[in-house]
């Protein structure tokens, strides 16, 4: 019926334009696939700025989308002009939010509901057109009375119903609703919403039923899409993703509907604090401090941080001589392991606001391996104990500069058990709790605290590994920008933390197997 | 307010002055009279106004003129003024001060007068000084500045109000010898307060005559305004805190009522300059409005043209700076 | 315990170009002190002017015909204005729908929460600056020093909203009236924001007329509940009662009507007309009654 692939829409950001040349875009749809079979009622759920308005807008042209392609009913309309449209509108609708402002105030409830049929000729006397305008009020419960009035003069629900006519008297096969229930009282949405599944009944309508409420949508469709951000996280039929939805985002956002239940602990339950959002950081001009910096994913973070304008870099190794000082470039003898050079450098660098603990190790040897036991040791301290001793010296510098940064090297297998690898995988896993409890007790001076869990690096410890350096350190600074907590950068990583979401249990087995060379 | 957004306006400027000035040559040479004939008076012979005619290049041909009128004007050269016989440029230079420092006092006293309406209406709401006001703005905008000026001349003459002046700029009983055409600054600055009481107070009907029209437009602009600021919730819920109405009209209201006022009073301004020269002729303000009354009446062409240019300059200069108190009015177009 | 606000057969018409409309009914409920009190109905209940009578901003088209309000135990239904803005503040709070149009877009965020501070508690710059801070943590607003130096529109809805309730809980007033506070938010937000007025409400004992449509909103915070219908008063009692076994049948025939993600669409019932019908003719009976006697 309808089939959307890989929808894109970027539109200018006039309010960041430069002086000169052509305005910065925002992408808004960032590669949606939508499919509605005949008959068949989608829901699109999502909160304010994900985009779902606009995806509802550009599956029915009346934008154009800057990628991807449509089909309606088998043809391509992703680049018909509007000439070119108008034969097929009648085919598919759309009914809008507010039908105060949808409706023209001048004219007669009778005048907006004719109006289609005169503009695409299905009527052409005025006897026919008085039988098909009652016949329509009627079908959606208003009366003939109702006909002679203007908008205002009629109740929310009662326009929201002329708009609903005014949609079905072409008889189309698609129509695209947008909240259109939102205004209303439970009263008069219920209304609605059963006058929509009668509809869909009768006349085999498909439709595509746009809200930011589940429940209203549970009420009207058969299969959902939960957008987040432009892009669709989830998607399948109701039944099964109101039961278990696998995405974190849905089950956040169902957690957050209040059912009519009396439930002390859905209040004391809810996070108290706002998403990470407000505490973006803009890494222009900052103070940045990378540990471990003169190896793979440290030397990364060192180029994509002056790249991107940091002010200044304290490089941190332990052997500060293989590091080579710059203008911007400050080399620092660091061993995160030792107290005192952990405090000595919290003095010397006072003016930090990004601290990036991206020191770590991992000898990923067998458990027998002669040295196991330092290995364990070594992990252990470097991973844990390191970065533990690195936030509690440099909290307080970050607060005194107004709060800041930290971005704290992770890996996936702290998400995993990799039984092989043990004492690896409990120190990874042990900085990954640290890393939310750090996050939850400095969100309060104003420090984002960011989680970075890549799979495998192609570094010396793990040569050949999926990921290149400059993509870990490119994601993690583009999370510090963007205020995200938790990132998973690389294909790897994605499936491990989908994966993790979907089914633990599969994953942990799938990591069983493996074995240290 | 970033400096981008300066740069462009100023070079949007650049087309506006050089249409005017296309403008203002082309209109002054078809229009009929000429120029030569009124300066040198019915006795001249042929020959001495062809001289005259060659000295102000008149006798070429028109596209000649504007080359060498264009050329010019960019090197800073307005021509001499043919009923002056002095430097354009030099004589509009001197005496823009006068009008500048007139219509400064015209607009602070606009603004006094229509404040003061706008907020009394809006305090007193559907009561009867809020009718007071409107009738009061109603008659006042009624009577354009000429005929204010002319009122306020006949007033003072039937009640012989000799405190009152109503010719000149300075009392002739006081010597000041000034360095600039700026007398209210230079006086102020070197601590002449006779000078600068005498010249406010010259300066007082003029000025009242240019004020009231426009007071009458702002008293109408910031109360609509304020009274649909009145009506937000931010409004609300200040009275919810516990304000008294005049705190609220005054620090919720006002501020975000004074963009469609500014907008409105930066265009008026425009208007007030060019009622300048009437309102100056009328009270013998020897001001540019004054001059060009002058200028036209002798053909002055190079004069004309120079005063029409300041004129222009003027209106973009006040634009601009009605463009940039927005951004200090309205702290969401402070990054943009 | 006696009431912090006690409201007793409330009538209050709305007069326009020589017409009367009648609003409400006969209003009759009491918050206890420390207590959120859900007030509940559909549009045209007469719900929001029921708080706009306790916070003096009726509109001046709004008649109180009879009745009264006591709040703290004093009368307030015709009181003087000077009077009226003492009791603001340290005794009367507002919580507003929508937080993108209640806060001042021209004024620094700090300054709209120390006025009522200087205002109220006689505070100077200094120390009003100083308790802003801690209100903007309180309410759990990150970089709270930030904040206070920001505008408006700098800020998220969520954002804005906090910081409305950061002023609402300013001067520890003993009642608030919270109209739809959370309406206009996304849901995710709206769990924090229920959260946080419920935790500052716990903190402070301050008492809520929490006004809402929503009856997942009244399950979730509200102590007591009263459910209001074309200006008149159908039930009242504890929130868990009213949610779990509703006596009045309009109440019952909302609770059907709300949509629940947890229950399949054909479940829904819509409000049945012939009921909204009767209600409507048994309150125009009750204004014949009224005029009549």
């Amino acid at each position: 019926m309808l089939e959307a692939e890989d929808l894109r829409l970027s539109l200018p950001d006039y309010s960041r334009k430069p002086l000169f040349g052509p305005p910065p875009l925002v992408d808004i749809l960032k590669g949606v696939d939508v499919s509605v079979m005949p008959g068949e009622a989608l829901g699109i759920v999502g909160e304010s700025g994900s985009g779902k308005t606009t995806l509802g807008r550009t599956l029915v042209r009346l934008y154009k989308p800057t990628g991807g392609r449509i089909r309606l009913g088998g043809r391509d309309i992703t680049d018909l002009d509007e000439p070119a449209l108008r034969p097929l509108r009648p085919r598919f609708q759309m009914i809008f939010q507010d039908p105060q402002s949808s409706l023209n105030p001048r004219r007669t409830i009778r005048e907006i509901v004719a109006q289609p049929l005169h503009v695409y000729g299905m009527i052409t006397d005025r006897a026919a057109a008085r039988r098909r305008v009652d016949e329509l009020l009627e079908r959606v419960s208003l009366t003939a009375a109702h006909a002679d009035r203007y908008p205002h003069e009629l109740s929310g629900g009662q326009r929201q119903r002329v708009g609903i006519a005014r949609a079905i008297a072409l008889e189309p096969t698609l129509v695209v609703a947008d909240e259109i229930v939102s205004g209303l009282d439970v009263s008069s949405q219920a209304q609605i919403l059963a006058l929509l599944r009668e509809l869909r009944a009768d006349m085999g309508l498909a439709l595509i039923f746009i809200s930011h409420d589940l429940s209203v949508i549970r009420t009207v469709c058969d299969r959902v899409m939960v957008m987040l951000d432009g892009q669709a996280v989830e998607s399948g039929s109701c039944a099964q993703i109101f039961a278990e939805p696998k995405h974190a985002y849905t089950r956040r956002l169902l957690d957050a509907i209040p059912l009519p239940d009396v439930d002390p602990d859905w209040l004391r339950t809810a996070s108290i604090v706002e998403t990470g959002e407000d505490l973006r950081m803009n890494i222009k001009g900052s103070i940045a401090l990378v540990t471990g910096a003169n190896r793979g994913i440290g030397e990364a973070f060192v180029a994509e941080l002056l790249e991107r304008g940091v002010a200044k870099i304290y490089t941190a190794a332990r052997d500060p001589s293989s590091l080579t000082a710059s203008e911007k470039v400050v080399p620092v003898k660091l061993d995160v392991t030792i107290p005192g050079e952990v405090e000595a450098a919290a003095k010397q660098c006072g003016d930090v606001t990004l601290l990036i603990n991206n020191a770590g190790c991992n000898f990923n040897a067998p458990l027998f391996a002669e040295d196991a036991m330092a290995n364990a040791r070594t992990e252990i301290e470097v991973n844990y104990l390191g970065t533990l001793s690195m936030i509690r010296a440099f909290a307080p510098v970050l607060e005194a500069n107004g709060g800041g940064c930290i971005v704290n090297m992770l890996s996936i297998i702290g998400r995993v058990n990799l039984p092989a690898l043990g004492s690896y995988s409990a120190s990874k896993a042990a900085e990954y709790s640290m890393t939310q409890g750090v996050r939850a007790q400095l969100a309060g001076q104003g420090t984002l605290v960011v989680g970075v869990m890549p799979g495998t690096v192609d570094t010396r410890m793990t040569p050949g590994g999926e990921t290149k350096p400059p993509e870990v350190a490119t994601a993690a600074l583009d999370a510090v920008e963007a205020g995200q907590e938790d990132v998973y950068p690389g294909g790897m990583a994605q499936g491990v933390s989908q994966g993790l979401a979907a089914d633990a249990k599969a994953v942990e087995k799938e990591f069983a197997a493996y074995l240290p060379e | 307010m970033s400096l981008g957004f300066l740069l462009r306006r100023l070079l949007l400027a650049i087309p506006t002055l050089v249409g005017v000035a296309v403008i203002v040559f082309v209109l002054l040479r078809i229009v009929p009279g000429d120029p030569i004939a009124m300066l040198i008076g019915p006795g001249a012979t042929p020959a001495d106004i062809q001289k005259l005619r060659e000295l102000y290049g008149l006798d070429r041909g028109l596209l000649d003129q504007f080359v060498l009128y264009v050329g010019d004007l960019i090197q800073g050269d307005f021509g001499v003024s043919i009923s002056l016989r002095q430097d354009v440029m030099e004589l509009v230079l001197g005496r823009l001060p006068i009008t500048l420092e007139l219509c400064l006092a015209a607009i602070v006293i606009a603004i006094l007068i229509g404040g003061t309406l706008a907020v009394a209406g809006v305090y007193w709401r559907g009561r009867w000084p809020e009718a007071g006001v409107d009738g009061v703005s109603g008659f006042i905008l009624a009577i354009p500045d000429f005929l204010w000026a002319l009122l306020f001349i006949l007033f003072v003459v039937i009640f012989a109000f000799s405190g009152l002046p109503i010719s000149g700029r300075l009392s002739h009983e006081i010597r000041f010898d000034a360095l600039t055409n700026f007398y209210l600054l230079e006086s102020l600055v070197r601590l002449r307060f006779d000078v600068f009481g005498s010249v406010l107070l010259h300066m007082l009907l003029p000025a009242l005559s240019l004020a009231l029209p426009l007071s009458a437009i702002i008293a109408r602009v910031l109360k609509s305004s304020l009274n649909e600021a009145m009506t937000q919730d931010y409004v609300l819920l200040a009275r919810v805190k516990g304000f008294s109405r005049i705190r609220i009209v005054a620090r919720e209201a006002l501020r975000n009522a004074l963009v469609p006022t500014v907008t409105l009073t930066g265009v008026q301004f425009t208007f007030l300059v060019g009622g300048t020269v009437l309102v100056e002729k009328i009270f013998s303000y020897p001001g540019i409005g004054n001059m060009a009354i002058d200028a036209v009446i002798n053909r002055d062409l190079p004069l004309i043209q120079g005063l029409v240019l300041t004129f222009a300059v003027l209106f973009i200069a006040v634009n601009l700076l009605v463009d940039m108190s927005y951004a200090v009015l309205n702290p969401r177009m402070r990054h943009g | 315990m006696s009431a912090i606000l006690d409201i007793r057969d409330l009538h209050l018409d709305i007069v326009a170009s020589r017409r009367r409309n009648h609003i409400l009914r006969g209003v009759s409920l009491d918050v206890r002190p420390g207590e959120v009190h859900g007030l509940v109905g559909e549009s045209g209940a007469g719900k929001t002017m029921v708080g706009k009578v306790v916070l003096g901003i009726a509109p001046p088209t709004a008649q109180v015909t009879g009745g009264s309000v006591r709040f703290d135990g004093g009368e307030i239904t015709h009181m003087p204005d000077r009077a009226r803005r003492s009791l603001m503040g340290a005794g009367l709070a507002l919580i507003p729908q929508d937080p993108m149009t209640s806060l001042n877009p021209a004024r620094r965020i700090g300054d709209q929460i120390t006025d009522v501070l200087r205002l109220h508690l006689g505070m100077g710059a200094g120390e009003a600056g100083e308790r802003a801070l801690a209100l903007l943590r309180d309410v759990h607003i990150r970089n709270a020093g930030r904040v206070v130096r920001q505008y408006p529109h700098e800020l998220s809805g969520g954002m804005r909203q906090r910081v409305l309730i950061a002023i609402a809980f300013a001067c520890r007033p003993k009642l608030i009236v919270a109209d739809e506070p959370t309406t206009a938010l996304d849901v995710t937000v709206q769990r924090q924001v229920l959260r946080l007025i419920k935790e500052m409400q716990e903190n402070a004992g301050t008492a809520i007329l929490f006004v809402t449509h929503d009856l997942g909103v009244v399950a979730k915070i509200c102590d007591r509940v009263t459910v209001l219908q074309a200006g008149r008063v159908l039930e009242h009692g504890p929130a868990r009662r009213v949610i779990e076994e509703p006596e009045h049948p309009y109440t019952r025939a909302l609770m059907k009507a709300t949509p629940r993600y947890d229950r399949p669409g054909d479940l829904l019932e819509p409000v049945p007309p012939a009921l909204v019908d009767e209600l409507n003719a048994a309150a125009a009976a009750y204004d014949r009654e009224r005029a009549g006697a």
